[in-house]
């Protein structure tokens, strides 16, 4: 039966003997595993970009949950009221740049 | 009356950038003996890693979508969190890198835990600018150093020190709402940034494009380019701008002055 990727990474992160030894001589380590032909060549390209796309997620994607809409106002001057030439308060704030 | 013995608290905990290695002990104990786990996280092992560690882990991941508003994924993460803390729970919410950096949930579901009476607490975790400051070698103490979210720092003109060092985050998302898959930075947009950039700093000042690594098997990724170059140059959302100080300005001799006579 196959290791996935994902239990591949955790167990490497998890075990720091295993992780040394997987820096020092990844080839070694990779050859023991249960990972499919494509996993191994992902985890030997030593790149997070590859990894992750191994493991199914889009650059977009990956960042979806990081990423994070400037919090863009209107200018001062455009939040200020006609009439009393005061400033608005509690001007909403969209999370996102307004066009 | 709420039974006190079952009065709820939140903790916010942050699990660093490099999967399992950058989770504090602080933040590792209490994903340990959480009532309730919730989780935002950028990669499917680190989910694995949580599941592993405390059986109640639940996504909030599917706040998420390609389109939807930020407000409106924010405020739902935040009632997920608040819906479990009024259980009487010990709530534990982990974020991606450090909890109170690019997450609004984060900080309003303390607040509002807070403002209704439940104790509620935010663990620091690493960030990718902690990730930065090691992997380029650079101490922002030595010049100071200033932050930004790049479409803020444009459309607000925000004012900075070129002597001090710059952090332009999510350039890649220059002016864009949302992320969508493969989306990486308008070059027009790039353009305008290099212009307002090229007003403090000579087209041959160097740029550093950093994206810290997510995995223990993998390097950093690290491309120094001079700042004409960045109209042309493929940034990603997931990639931080460092803009390194120009030389440092001389002290203020009467400051100095003031300084030995106090």
């Amino acid at each position: 039966m196959s290791e996935t990727l994902v239990d591949f990474l955790v167990d490497l992160a998890s075990e720091p003997d295993r992780l040394r030894a997987f820096l020092s001589n990844p080839t070694h380590i990779v050859e023991q595993s249960r990972l499919s032909e494509s996993d191994k060549a992902a985890i030997l390209s030593r790149d997070c970009r590859t990894v992750l796309k191994a493991l199914g997620l889009a650059a977009g994607k990956t960042v979806m949950q990081m990423f994070k809409g400037a919090k863009v106002t209107p200018a001062p001057s455009k939040l200020k009221s006609k009439k009393t030439g005061r400033k608005k308060t509690g001007s909403k704030k969209t999370g996102s740049k307004k066009k | 009356m709420a039974d006190r013995a079952r009065r709820g608290q939140l903790f916010v905990v942050g699990t660093g950038i490099k999967l399992v290695a950058h989770t504090t002990l602080e933040a590792l104990d209490c994903i340990k003996r959480a009532d309730i786990l919730l989780y935002g996280v950028s990669d499917p092992a680190t989910e694995v890693w949580l599941r592993r560690l405390n059986a109640s882990a639940t996504t909030l991941n599917d706040c998420y979508a390609e389109g939807k508003p930020r407000v409106k994924t924010y405020l739902e993460i935040t009632e997920r969190i608040l819906a479990a803390l009024r259980t009487g729970a010990l709530v534990c919410a982990a974020f991606y890198g450090h909890p109170g950096v690019f997450v609004d949930p984060a900080h309003d579901a303390i607040r509002r835990a807070r403002r209704e009476g439940f104790p509620a607490q935010m663990l620091p975790g690493i960030s990718t600018e902690d990730c930065l400051f090691a992997d380029l070698g650079v101490d922002p103490g030595a010049n100071g150093c200033q932050s930004f979210e790049a479409t803020d720092f444009l459309a607000r003109r925000r004012r900075f020190d070129p002597t001090s060092a710059l952090i332009l985050w999510q350039a890649g998302a220059l002016g864009e709402p949302s992320i969508g898959e493969r989306m990486k930075a308008r070059p027009e947009r790039l353009r305008r940034l290099m212009s307002v950039l090229r007003k403090h700093y000579a087209a041959s000042h160097p740029i550093v494009l950093y994206e810290a690594s997510q995995f223990p098997i993998s390097d950093p990724r690290i491309k120094r380019i001079r700042l004409s170059a960045l109209p042309s140059t493929k940034v990603w959302p997931i990639t931080t701008l460092y803009i390194p100080p120009k030389p440092s300005r001389k002290p203020d001799q009467a400051v100095m002055r003031w300084f030995d006579e106090k």
